[in-house]
């Protein structure tokens, strides 16, 4: 079992999948239900992927096998330290965006399980494939269900938003695969064989120019995905107007996939590319955190205003990856699973709200600590560590990240600045947040408004572990560095030997002082 | 017994924590009792455990145990690496002597506060949630208090903005309560902004998180530069400590981040008196006292809180003299009070502001609690103005003298605690001069500016008193009412118009003012001691830093005259004005001086400036990014493609409609660029070197790669091709050394800092002279400044090319060739490959070659790109590179 446990984690969806559409017309009623029990089977499945050996680098449950022998297209699958987390916060996630809208879906419930279970499959995929043209398959595969997820059950211009989404992703990886193809080939005329296959991609030499283009077309659909700035643009409407389920994933996870194709593709195998444009890109990351603070600050929809706080939380992230110190990169990955609890909490509280008032405006609430006592402590504690205070789980990513960089000997003399603009994110976070939680939570109470029953149970089981999780990451967050120590240790250091390989003969930076010298002199 | 209250330590911090989650899970559904019972019970607790503690250490020291502290390692929490060596980040609590005293004040303040409020907010409905967030306090507190390390310390200092935040936003159904809660966790938060790079600046500079370890490494922070600038340079001490001073300047409600302060009055008067005399405010003065070694050893900082400190002093007692709310006066005074703290510690008094933070913790209290209990005996909700009051000591015999004491201690009357305090602050102005060396006269000006805020002190609190106390009682709120229009009040604690005549409070509340009262009286005497015994310097001196500067006993009578004089100026005047029935000299200086007043009485219009400058432009800044994103960034995007999609399609129709032939050239002339794209192949040659100059022999030969691309190579571009046509783009190639160009290459690897190369071409019947210069200071491993010159001060090589390679005319200087050193006029011959020292510097003549490669595509075009490659070693001395990825 454990051999074939990731296509076990894969399969199962799938199989789900198939047979919710199998389920009779009359049946359907049953749907909701089947479907959390499937996903949470599936939750389980993956707690054994703890299981693995993660004290060393080397992926766990590796499976292979060839799948187009011709072109070396492989089913490699695989788990190591820096995809463990990213894997399970899609296990667990996933139930928690189901269970918590699945009730306001009303028409066509077949479909919509059956594009949440193939997204969670696309999704697992993507975080275990090992071979570029799986993860390419496994990439696209996650669109079509996201977008129909949008365009179907989404808000009044859910069609516009379905649209966006797709288009803005479509057109980066098609230049991804375009970059892809190019790889395999020149592997092909470098060694006589066709592989797509990570590692040994990773072994190209390549020259910096070559790199340059390579980087740039799969660094553009992972841009696209965290979103950096200023190719964010879509989110914010896909947020305004996907149903809660959507939004919760949406953020919870597939914003993921982003930074973790950052640090699993785009930096191992074009490391000379990085290296030139890491500078800037943490600079775009920067203006992402300042940029999206102050965006999401004078939203007057819940939801895009957290759209625009992720993408200032992303732009952390994503200067974590570039500042390319342990920390940093452990912060990054560490703040994922994060942002992925808080602002998948968040999403399912706005949800909550949603379906008591039918709206997301901030200005129709107001008061509601007096009303909805339970969903205000729930909704500050998750603020909080959307926030970063210390004790919550967003501290100790934040804090790692800030460290790193400031830290990073590869950013030289832009570390301390970098990490200067950056921590002023937790003041712009504050604002923003807060601002959020007085014009919900404070105030007098509107007539609307008096009634607004409390949390029920089944929104507390859904909340609650969360929660748990929230403070569980800030007080014990070695639970969660550990196993990803070894990993994130060794891409860093892959990383740096790659570039130092590439500077070896270019180890040649002009003395000023002794070029004056001899220019005194002629 | 030290296993214990090791374990102890951890438990004084659980206690409150444990309090806050029962009354904040189970609190809705208990009894106010129950509630009650948990949240003085858990405090109590603390307290008790705080006190055992804190008498284990003193038995410690009278051991003969110096550095007595209680240490306990509760667990790893993360860790980072620094410089490539990992620093945990540990939960670990250490009770020293300074956070000993600071957690007794914590405990035991926190307690009568307690107690105090059972009473005071007896008819609370939310009073679970109240305590909770009070023990949650508690608990950050002891946390900010007892953490050993920085990260942890932070815990507690965010904890600490957090429940100031959520107390004074408690009546959270008024806006400006809420708005007043949130503007304190912002105003907190830029202060967090700096700990947080602070921190990071030290952990970088001394390799730890550890305050012990940190306040040992002076060396680190006092050699280590931040910032360098030519010779000017900001030390990690400097820097961190501003840093750090930031966070403190805002915790503790200084200029010009004390705008948060006054606002937060409106949390319920209990929770005024722990914000702000035990808890919050008080933290940024432990933070500085707790590193006081780095700040003793950055004088720069150092003048930065002492300015901070006096113009604190000095804006809020100026502030304080006319307001007119009961709780407001008492905010300014809190703000004056701790820039006279922080005024103290920048003059180096660590021990001396400490001990102020100790004396006004009770005579701060004491006024806040005593305002509490005028309110409740009057009926007001919020805040009271005290032109309402009056006669209140015939009314409230107990609130009444345990208010005096607490004023006479506050306006530093002699015996009584603040005069104590007071004083040393005076006394460490006077003689500070030494250690501001950049500017002795910084301490005379300070002490001009504590002394006149000395004697507004006097003069506010006198004022507050006789007004609230001497006199007729004017008729309380209700009169206010009539007086001024109320926006709406929250619902308080009373329900308006309980009581015609003002009334003593309960014995829950009297009993912690009389308390304090005591402690506001006799608290100074810690200093003074008996007979050679002064119980806080001995006590607090091995943890402080010291900044070595002795008070002579001229500047001791000075300091001591003039508090003096103030307090008895300002008490003079204030019963003058206040003392005495139908005085209307107050009233008419007011509006004589209207402008000035006014200024005054709006709090010096800081808020005004900062909602017309700050907020306004943020404000504007986020509407802009907002608009801009929307329109712009998402246009770039949208708009802008279906732009041009549209036109394409426009074009297209035309076309279809034979209307536009030039059109039709457009896309002819597109067409045969792609097709002439595909034709021409792309000749791009990279040699591995950014520079394209230096590299070592093998060198890696990349072309463009492209797609049926063959490749011919021509190493030293004499038009014969060396190799037939391969696939591979890439070649590794060894060059020897006939292929060489004419025209040598002079490598200088400069003496200076870690060798770094510079490359100076010299061409068949040039000359170039080698003049000595300084190569910069640079640092070496144990961070002392060097300075490192070749060796040829005076002396000018000349270095001169040929055909065949280099000559060097040592003229003086000293040339070493493979370890043999030439004589000074001998000329030495350096072949390409060769390496010659002149003084420190080396040098190495490199081949330089320039190479071809001819690129043909699949359908026969050629076309070609050379680059020039410089090497440092020309012969094969190298051993052969591995070949990467299988190149052929």
């Amino acid at each position: 079992m454990s051999q074939h446990l990731l296509s076990v984690l894969i399969g199962l969806p799938l199989l789900a999948a198939l047979a919710v559409l199998c389920v009779p017309r009359k049946a359907v009623r049953a749907l909701p239900a089947f479907s959390v029990f499937a996903m949470l089977v599936e939750l389980l499945f993956s707690f054994v992927l703890l299981s693995g050996d993660y004290s060393s680098a080397r992926y766990q449950f590796v499976e292979r096998a060839v799948l187009v022998e011709k072109l070396g297209i492989h089913c490699a699958l695989g788990v190591d330290g820096i995809s463990l987390w990213p894997v399970l916060l899609t296990t667990a996630l996933t139930p928690v965006a189901w269970f918590a809208s699945c009730r306001s879906i009303t028409i066509r419930i077949r479909e919509y399980a059956f594009s949440f279970l193939l997204l969670e499959a696309g999704m697992l995929g993507a975080f275990v494939a090992l071979d570029l043209v799986l993860f390419f398959v496994f990439w696209e595969l996650m669109l079509i269900p996201m977008a129909l997820i949008i365009g179907v059950w989404g808000g009044e211009r859910r069609v516009y938003a379905a649209t966006k989404f797709f288009l803005f992703n479509l057109v980066g990886s098609l230049l991804m695969l375009a970059a892809l193809i190019y790889l395999g080939v020149q592997y092909q005329q470098q060694t006589n064989a066709y592989s797509f296959d990570l590692g040994k991609l990773g072994e190209l030499v390549l020259p910096l120019h070559a790199q340059l283009w390579l980087f740039a077309a799969f660094a553009l659909p992972f841009a696209v995905r965290v979103p950096m700035f200023p190719l964010h643009t879509w989110l914010v409407d896909v947020h305004a107007e996907a149903p809660t389920g959507g939004s919760v994933i949406l953020a919870a996870v597939l914003l993921k996939l982003g930074c973790y194709g950052f640090l699993r593709f785009a930096m191992p195998l074009f490391p000379l590319a990085c290296h030139r444009l890491a500078p800037t890109l943490a600079a775009l990351a920067i203006v992402g955190i300042i940029y999206g603070a102050y965006c999401a600050w004078v939203q007057k929809d819940m939801r895009r205003l957290l759209a625009y706080g992720s993408v200032s939380q992303l732009g952390l992230v994503m200067l974590g990856i570039f500042g390319l110190t342990t920390q940093g990169v452990s912060g990054a990955i560490l703040q994922m699973v994060n942002h992925g609890i808080s602002t998948g909490a968040l999403f399912v509280l706005v949800g909550v709200a949603y379906e008591r008032r039918h709206t997301h405006q901030l200005s129709d609430f107001g008061g509601l600590a007096k009303v909805m006592p339970n969903y205000a402590v729930v909704f500050v504690v998750v603020a909080l560590s959307s926030m970063g205070l210390p004790g919550t789980n967003g501290f100790i990513g934040a804090f790692l990240i800030l460290a790193g960089t400031y830290l990073s000997e590869y950013l030289g003399p832009l570390g301390p600045l970098y990490c200067m603009l950056a921590a002023t994110g937790v003041i712009w976070a504050a604002i923003y947040l807060l601002h959020a939680v007085s014009k919900i939570f404070f105030g007098p109470v509107s007539e609307k408004n008096r009634d607004l029953p409390d949390l029920d149970r089944r929104e507390m089981m859904v909340l609650g572990p969360l929660i748990l999780l929230v403070f569980w990451i800030g007080l014990f967050p070695n639970t969660f560095l550990k196993p990803m120590e070894p990993s994130v240790k060794a891409f860093t250091q892959n990383y740096l030997i790659k570039i130092e390989a590439g500077d070896k003969n270019a180890d040649v930076r002009e003395t000023p002082s002794v070029r004056a010298d001899a220019k005194g002199v002629r | 017994m030290e296993f214990v209250l090791q374990r102890a330590l951890l438990w004084i911090v659980l206690l409150p924590l444990v309090g806050a989650a029962l009354n904040g899970l189970l609190g809705r559904r208990a009894s106010r009792a129950a509630v009650q019972t948990v949240a003085v019970g858990s405090v109590a607790g603390a307290f008790a455990l705080a006190v055992a503690a804190f008498c284990y250490l003193v038995s410690q020291r009278h051991l003969g145990g110096q550095n007595a502290v209680l240490d306990w390692t509760v667990y790893r929490w993360f860790s980072l690496t620094v410089r490539g060596v990992s620093v945990p980040i540990d939960v670990r609590l250490v009770m020293d002597s300074l956070s000993a005293v600071m957690a007794l004040v914590v405990t035991g303040v926190g307690l009568l506060v307690h107690i105090y409020a059972c009473g005071y907010m007896a008819k609370e409905p939310s009073y679970a949630r109240f305590f909770s967030y009070m023990n949650l306090f508690t608990a950050s507190m002891l946390v900010l208090v007892l953490a050993s390390n920085f990260p942890l310390m932070f815990v507690g200092w965010e904890g600490v903005g957090l429940c100031s935040y959520l107390l004074i936003g408690f009546w959270f159904q008024t806006p400006a309560f809420a708005l007043a809660g949130r503007k304190a966790f912002v105003v907190n938060r830029i202060g967090d902004f700096g700990v947080l790079i602070g921190m990071l600046m030290l952990v970088h500079a001394t390799g730890s998180f550890e305050f012990e370890k940190i306040n040992h490494s002076l060396n680190a922070v006092t050699t280590q530069y931040v910032f360098t600038y030519g010779a000017m340079g900001v030390t990690v001490a400097t820097a961190a400590t501003l840093c750090v001073l930031l966070g403190c300047v805002g915790k503790s409600a200084q200029f010009p981040l004390f705008v948060w302060l006054p606002d937060a009055v409106a949390a319920p008067t209990p929770v005024c008196a722990l914000i702000f005399a035990a808890t919050t405010v008080t933290s940024g003065v432990y933070l500085i006292c707790r590193l006081s070694s780095i700040f003793a050893v950055a004088p720069y900082s150092m003048a930065v809180v002492a300015t901070v400190g006096a113009l604190t002093a000095l804006t809020a007692a100026s502030i304080a003299l006319v307001q007119v709310d009961i709780k407001r006066i008492l905010a300014y005074s809190t703000v004056s009070q701790l820039g006279f703290m922080f005024a103290a510690l920048g003059c180096g008094g660590f021990a001396a502001g400490f001990f102020h933070l100790f004396t006004h913790v009770f005579f701060s209290a004491c006024l806040f609690l005593g305002a509490g209990s005028i309110m409740h005996a009057v009926g007001a909700r919020g805040d009271a103005d005290i032109r309402t009051l009056g006669g209140l000591r015939k009314y409230l015999p107990r609130t009444h003298w345990t208010f005096l004491a607490s004023c006479l201690a506050i306006a530093g009357v002699p015996l009584f605690s603040g005069f104590f305090s007071r004083d040393q602050i005076l006394i460490g102005a006077l003689s500070v001069y030494p250690y501001f060396w950049f500017a002795p006269w910084l301490g005379s000006a300070l002490f001009v500016l504590l002394a006149a805020a000395a004697a507004m002190t006097a003069f506010y609190a006198f004022r507050l008193y006789f007004t609230a106390f001497w006199g007729e009682y004017r008729g309380g709120p209700a009169a206010a009412r009539d007086a001024r229009t109320h926006g709406p009040r929250p619902r308080g604690h009373l329900e308006e118009g309980d009581f015609q005549v003002p009334h003593e409070s309960p014995g829950s509340m009297t009993w912690p003012l009389m308390l304090l009262g005591v402690g506001a009286f006799c608290a100074g005497y810690l200093w003074v001691g008996i007979a050679h015994f002064a119980p806080w310097q001995q006590w607090l001196g091995p943890a402080l830093g010291d900044i070595g500067v002795e008070a002579s006993r001229v500047a001791v009578n000075k300091a001591n005259i003039g508090g003096i004089v103030a307090a008895a100026l300002g008490i003079g005047v204030a019963w003058a004005w206040y003392g005495r029935p139908g005085v209307e000299t107050p009233g008419r200086l007011a509006d004589q001086l209207s402008d000035a007043h006014g200024f005054l009485r709006d709090q010096w219009r800081i808020d005004q400036f900062y909602e017309a400058t700050v907020l306004r432009a943020s404000r504007a800044l986020a509407l802009g990014s907002a608009g801009f994103d929307k329109t712009i960034v998402d246009g770039l995007w949208t708009a802008l493609p279906v732009y041009g999609v549209r036109n394409l399609s426009h074009l297209v129709t035309r076309l279809e409609n034979g209307a536009a032939r030039a059109s039709g050239a457009v896309m002819a002339v597109g067409l045969m660029l792609v097709v002439g794209w595909y034709l021409i192949p792309h000749a791009r040659l990279d040699a591995q070197t950014p520079q394209g100059s230096v590299a070592v022999n093998p060198v890696l030969l990349a072309a463009t790669p492209g797609l049926g691309y063959q490749y011919r190579w021509d190493f030293d571009s004499d038009g014969q091709y060396e190799t037939d046509w391969q696939t591979g783009p890439a070649i590794i190639h060894q060059y020897t050394s006939e292929r060489f160009e004419p025209g040598a290459v002079v490598l200088l690897k400069g003496a200076g800092y870690q060798g770094q190369i510079t490359s100076i071409k010299v061409y068949p019947g040039e000359t170039l002279d080698l003049e000595t210069k300084r190569l910069g200071r640079w640092k070496n491993e144990d961070s002392r400044i060097r300075y490192r010159l070749p060796e040829l001060v005076g002396a000018r090589a000349r270095i001169v090319a040929d055909q065949t390679g280099l000559v060097i005319r040592p003229n003086g200087a000293r040339v070493t060739k493979a370890t043999r050193r030439a004589n000074p006029t001998e000329e030495v011959r350096v072949s390409p490959g060769e390496t010659v020292h002149i003084g420190e510097a080396e040098l190495t003549v490199a081949g330089s070659v320039r190479t071809t490669v001819l690129v043909k595509n699949v359908f026969g075009i050629q076309a070609k790109d050379s680059v020039q490659v410089t090497l440092t070693r020309s012969r094969a001395t190298a051993k052969p590179m591995a070949l990467p990825g299988g190149f052929q």
